[in-house]
């Protein structure tokens, strides 16, 4: 995976195929400033401690038939080569929570992406999930919600959708957010 | 505006565009976003498909994804399925191409057979 956004969309599609009706994302800067996070929530299935504690190894997966599952290991390899980590959370039927963690300045943090292309594109192929979402960073924070800024009959609506992405992109750009290239660039920026 | 009879041809108009994505009988297209699908780039694919159905007001479209199908070199995978006719499975299906499947299939029912990676008969043609 080229860009964290990437991983967020494959985050999402894992609640999506747990069955999950409300998915909570966070993506910011913790209060230090020193690192990334990224942070999904939902009230899927859940897994039982034995799923969570084999949910980051390539070669366990849930999916009749299947024999590896990269998802969260791709992650973690990203996670750990930025000095960060992943952590995974959860209980049957109470939900999953991942978060993964980046050293913001770390030459190996991949770029952020289209985070707001990212979200059109799960909210249009899950209309039936709520998607509550929150970018913080020092330079400014953004709000959205998918219950409260698509009416009911909308949802699904390939108008509705791109409507909400556009207001998603303006108000993600009016708290900070740019495509960036990544932890080098930082380093780049806060040597200069 | 002027009636409540505007205000009715109004909501007509919009249930009409919306289509209601559950309708049997609309267009669908389907993207693949497995991780190996998200990896090789479906989610521009996707965006890309969205934006000209979009410009081309063609609301009617049940968009929708699916997972891994095990057929991850080929990725992104894209299966177009018109009402009545066969389902084409598309293989790595860049931006550009998925532009032209959306116009060429799509809209003017014609599948760019060059890109196919498989061909399923509709239901009816199952029957038989």
């Amino acid at each position: 995976m080229t860009e964290i956004s990437l991983h967020l969309l494959d985050v999402l599609e894992n609640s999506a195929k747990a069955g999950a009706t409300r998915v909570r994302v966070f993506l910011g800067e913790d209060d230090e400033g020193e690192n990334l996070v990224l942070e999904v929530e939902d009230d899927g299935r859940g897994m039982s401690p034995d799923e969570v504690s084999r949910a980051l190894d390539p070669f366990f997966t849930t999916t009749p038939g299947k024999k590896v599952g990269l998802g969260l290991a791709l992650l973690r390899g990203t996670a750990e080569a930025a000095g960060g980590r992943v952590r995974v959370r959860s209980l049957p039927g109470k939900g999953a929570v991942v978060t993964a963690t980046f050293r913001l300045r770390s030459v190996d943090r991949p770029p952020l992406g289209d985070i707001p292309g990212t979200l059109e594109t799960f909210v249009m192929c899950h209309p039936g999930i709520e998607l509550d979402f929150t970018w913080k960073t020092r330079k400014g924070s953004f709000h959205a919600n998918t219950r409260k800024q698509i009416p009911p009959g909308d949802r699904g609506s390939l108008d509705a959708v791109v409507a909400f992405a556009e207001k998603l992109s303006a108000g993600m750009k009016q708290a900070g957010f740019e495509p960036d290239k990544g932890g080098f660039d930082v380093e780049i920026e806060t040597r200069s | 505006m002027k009636s409540r009879q505007d205000l009715e041809r109004l909501r007509e108009k919009t249930l009409e565009e919306i289509c209601l994505r559950t309708a049997s009988g609309a267009p669908r297209v389907v993207v693949g976003m497995g991780t190996c699908g998200i990896a090789a780039g479906a989610r521009e694919t996707l965006l890309a498909i969205m934006d000209e159905l979009s410009k081309r007001r063609r609301t009617d479209v049940m968009i929708s994804e699916t997972g891994c199908v095990g057929l991850c070199a080929k990725e992104p995978l894209v299966e177009v399925t018109l009402p009545g006719q066969p389902t084409v499975v598309y293989g790595n299906v860049d931006p550009s191409k998925a532009r032209r499947i959306v116009l060429d299939h799509l809209i003017n029912g014609q599948p760019v057979t060059d890109w196919a990676v498989n061909v399923m008969p509709s239901p009816k043609e199952k029957e038989k």
